[in-house]
């Protein structure tokens, strides 16, 4: 039968007497070392501190009464589950939320078009949605899909904003009208 | 060989594809895209798309309905009955247009 050799504490942890001691010390006292006042906050923090180190004790604790054997086990089991988790991905895994704060941050554009025309930006950006899905589960690459977005971006805003200028340009063409509009005549 | 049959104004080629495209049934503007891709190799960005199909709507050639999925606002396209108009002219005048100058014989 092997007798387990008693767990050594760490020079540098510190003992609840320790804590108590420093909590004492950093409070005021009256003459017979009774203490005056008590903060709230001065006190949850005693008592957080003191959880922590409780909890570090334990687990330290817990540890040392593994057996090396039982130890290497885990370990080599921690491992194996870390290296199929890399294989995982780095595989055909879809790849998750690739493209859609890009999404989010070009759809800030639609607030720079108003009434049919933001409307139609809304049903486009829900496409542009769609087309970023289907390419992750087609496992594209990260560069793909956002250089895939961008273009579909660029298609979007560029012939809306063609098409507004070339309708304020035919409005202000006929100069004869603008002219008139310009004197005050009908 | 006359070319313009009636004086209802014709589509364009882009509008001519989008209108055949859509003939069949209603469709999402996603679902336009791919299917005016697949039919004619060309891509179309969805600003251009969205615009022309608008002009057509305006034209009265199509019906847009929105309707709402998780990503948002989803617009449907249906072809009306101007629009099935639209697409017989317009064949008639694009074959009118592919034989004109041609003999009788060469035109087939």
């Amino acid at each position: 039968m092997s007798r387990r050799k008693p767990a050594k504490v760490p020079p540098d942890f510190l003992t609840n007497e320790d804590l108590i001691i420093d909590f004492v010390a950093s409070q005021e006292l009256d003459e017979a070392g009774r203490i005056v006042t008590v903060s709230k906050p001065a006190l949850m923090t005693y008592v957080y501190h003191l959880a922590k180190r409780r909890v570090e004790l334990q687990m330290f604790l817990a540890e040392s009464q593994v057996s090396p054997v039982k130890r290497y086990y885990r370990e080599a089991i921690r491992f194996l589950f870390m290296v199929q988790s890399t294989r995982d991905q780095a595989g055909a895994a879809p790849r998750p939320l690739t493209g859609d704060r890009l999404v989010s941050l070009l759809s800030g554009g639609r607030y720079f078009f108003g009434g049919e025309d933001r409307k139609i930006v809304d049903a486009a950006l829900g496409d542009i949605k769609k087309d970023a899905r289907e390419m992750r589960r087609k496992c594209c690459g990260v560069a793909h899909i956002r250089s895939a977005l961008l273009t579909r971006a660029f298609g979007l805003y560029v012939p809306l904003v063609w098409a507004n200028a070339k309708r304020i340009v035919s409005e202000l063409l006929p100069l004869r009208k603008v002219i008139s509009w310009f004197m005050g005549h009908k | 060989m006359r070319v313009y049959t009636t004086g209802m104004k014709l589509p364009s080629q882009t509008e001519y594809e989008l209108l055949v495209v859509l003939a069949p049934r209603e469709l999402p503007g996603r679902t336009v895209a791919q299917r005016y891709e697949e039919q004619t190799g060309r891509g179309i960005a969805y600003g251009t798309l969205y615009t022309t199909l608008r002009r057509m709507t305006e034209a009265g050639w199509i019906k847009a309905r929105d309707d709402e999925d998780e990503d948002g606002r989803v617009r449907h396209f249906k072809v009306t009955g101007l629009g099935d108009r639209a697409i017989t002219e317009g064949r008639k005048t694009f074959s009118a247009l592919a034989t004109l100058g041609l003999s009788p014989r060469r035109a087939g």
